[in-house]
């Protein structure tokens, strides 16, 4: 009996203790949402900085890893990548209004992640991603973007097809593109058709059947799809399956 | 054919023009103008536009009833259509619906019609096509009297003594959205879509060779202008087809509904083979034809993020990649144009 209670008296105190560094952990979880993480700041600067277009804008110009956090912008917001720098979203959760990024003119070759995350659109909103350099990369791996009015994601430098043109690497894997509001606009997944590529393994593309779904690069290849029966719409390059 | 979109232009108080089905426009305020307004400013006199506002000091404007202007002599050419006929390059083209032809400013070549009104034998032009015109506004610009400042084109049309050239209808198309034209045609679907829209605006043709018929009866030489693919012979991927899709479903219908007019046609699809953009030898503005280009001209043109777009220093790049594209003729596509039209009427 007497051990029993030892052992009773233990697991309470080990349960306690538990609870301890579990309710730290949550609290510090929770201090994080306060807004001591790089995605409060974007949210923030977003939201202090409506323009009279309606859009905030929140400047990306040093490496913004962005893990763990929680975050909704209420407003459309345009962030812009400035000197080639990284934006990273890792194992987060963001519901935003439009959201455009996009990089300063003349700014460096951007890099967009997207990993283990969700970004959710809220009311009829869109999602644009225009990169304008052609070693610029954007990569969506185990991850949902949610964007009722359209997910349109460009990458490379527009232009015919010279040494300065094109280019443009797109990355998706293991994830959901979703655009179904009443008046989506559809999907467009596009780098260039001179060096540019697209390469989509385990994707599901949830667009309405009439709804655009362009898949097109240089070298563009789809593989193991959902919701987009003809693959990449065009293709220089080596085709994959379900590519052509 | 259209570059960046432009929304309905707002209908000028008292319109003072006259349909030529309808008669006299109603409305508060009729005004007969003295003459066809300066084509130079292309800006209707502050007169003319302070009676159109009715806003003359005193007057209820019910009771105003302006007499004693002569109406504008019949023109002898009227040159009607869409941007194609203005002489603007998207660079060029400052959107000023209260301009004649939608633009501020001067053309940045010679538009083809007034290379064709330069012979002898034509004596006046009354050049009317509009920046982003579409056949189904223009038509219904004729059955409600106007919605600009300027007469309705059809109306003009009808006035025509000798000669008529133009066309309308590729705006209409909305080519200007390539990502979802680029997949429709990726995937085999473009020309049933192509097919959809031009039965939507079958109507709005019935008018329109209604009216070229009716100018034809009483005389006037009508030459129905086909459009131009502005990618042909270009290195690209898939804007060069895509655009043929588009072009020459619209070209068929257009020339089908000339012939059965009686009415002459000018190929500008043939003058223009090998000479779009990206081509070694352009004749329109752009000199690009690629998937990129033709992607984020679409969203400089419209979306929801134009307004972000054009208020910030990203607008230079998208600017950039409308000009990129821009599928209106250059000097030497003016010209070719101006030449099949009077290979046509030589």
């Amino acid at each position: 009996m007497r051990s029993r209670a030892r052992w009773a008296v233990l697991g309470v105190l080990v349960g306690g203790l538990l609870l301890l560094v579990v309710g730290g952990a949550g609290a510090s979880h929770a201090r994080h949402h306060e807004g001591a993480g790089p995605l409060q700041e974007l949210v923030s600067e977003c939201m202090s900085s409506v323009g009279p277009e309606g859009f905030g804008l929140g400047v990306v110009d040093r490496p913004m890893a962005i893990a763990g956090e929680e975050g909704e912008i209420s407003v459309p917001c345009h962030i812009e990548i400035r000197r080639g720098g990284l934006l990273s979203f890792r194992s987060s959760s963001l519901r935003t209004r439009h959201l455009f990024i996009s990089e300063a003119v003349d700014g460096g070759p951007a890099s967009v992640e997207v990993v283990s995350s969700t970004i959710t659109g809220l009311g009829e909103s869109g999602f644009q991603l225009v990169l304008l350099d052609p070693e610029a990369v954007f990569t969506v791996r185990q991850s949902t973007l949610d964007f009722p009015l359209s997910i349109w994601a460009s990458v490379g430098a527009p232009g015919s097809l010279g040494d300065a043109n094109g280019g443009g690497r797109i990355e998706v894997a293991a994830s959901v593109l979703r655009a179904r509001g009443a008046s989506t606009q559809g999907i467009s997944i596009v780098a260039g058709e001179h060096r540019g590529m697209v390469d989509l393994s385990d994707v599901t593309l949830d667009a309405p059947a009439s709804a655009t779904k362009l898949l097109a690069a240089q070298s563009c290849r789809a593989v193991g799809m959902r919701g987009v029966p003809d693959g990449c719409t065009y293709s220089r390059g080596r085709a994959g399956t379900n590519s052509h | 054919v259209i570059i960046s979109s432009i929304s309905a232009p707002a209908r000028a108080a008292g319109q003072a023009w006259l349909s030529p089905k309808d008669g006299p426009a109603p409305g508060p305020v009729r005004l007969v103008p003295e003459s066809v307004p300066d084509q130079a400013t292309h800006e209707p006199s502050s007169e003319a536009a302070t009676l159109a506002s009715g806003q003359l000091a005193g007057l209820p404007a019910d009771d105003l009833i302006v007499t004693g202007i002569d109406p504008p002599p019949e023109p002898s050419y009227v040159g009607f259509g869409d941007s194609i006929t203005t002489g603007f390059s998207v660079r060029g083209c400052k959107i000023d619906m209260r301009a004649k032809n939608g633009c501020g400013g001067v053309p940045t070549v010679a538009p083809y019609p007034e290379l064709v009104g330069s012979t002898p034998d034509i004596s006046d032009l009354d050049r009317v096509g509009v920046w982003g015109a579409t056949l189904r506004d223009t038509v219904a610009d004729l059955r409600e009297g106007g919605r600009r400042s300027w007469p309705p084109q059809l109306s003009e049309v009808a006035r025509a003594q000798h000669l008529v050239t133009g066309a309308l209808g590729i705006n209409d198309l909305h080519p200007g959205d390539w990502p979802h034209w680029l997949w429709l045609a990726g995937t085999g679907r473009g020309p049933d879509h192509a097919a959809e829209h031009l039965r939507a605006i079958a109507p709005d043709l019935d008018e329109l060779f209604e009216v070229l018929a009716e100018v034809h009866a009483r005389g006037a030489r009508v030459v129905v202008t086909l459009y131009y693919n502005p990618y042909d012979g270009g290195p690209c991927l898939a804007l060069p087809g895509t655009a043929e899709i588009i072009v020459s479903a619209l070209d068929q219908e257009l020339a089908l509904r000339a012939r059965r007019a009686g009415l002459d046609v000018a190929d500008f699809s043939l003058a223009f083979r090998g000479h779009g953009a990206g081509s070694g030898d352009s004749w329109v503005f752009g000199t690009s034809c690629d998937l990129l280009s033709a992607v984020d001209a679409y969203l400089a043109a419209w979306n929801p993020f134009t307004l972000v777009i054009y208020g910030n220093p990203f607008k230079k790049a998208r600017d950039d990649a409308a000009a990129l594209l821009d599928p209106h003729p250059n000097d030497a596509g003016v010209s070719a144009m101006a030449r099949a039209v009077r290979d046509v009427l030589a």
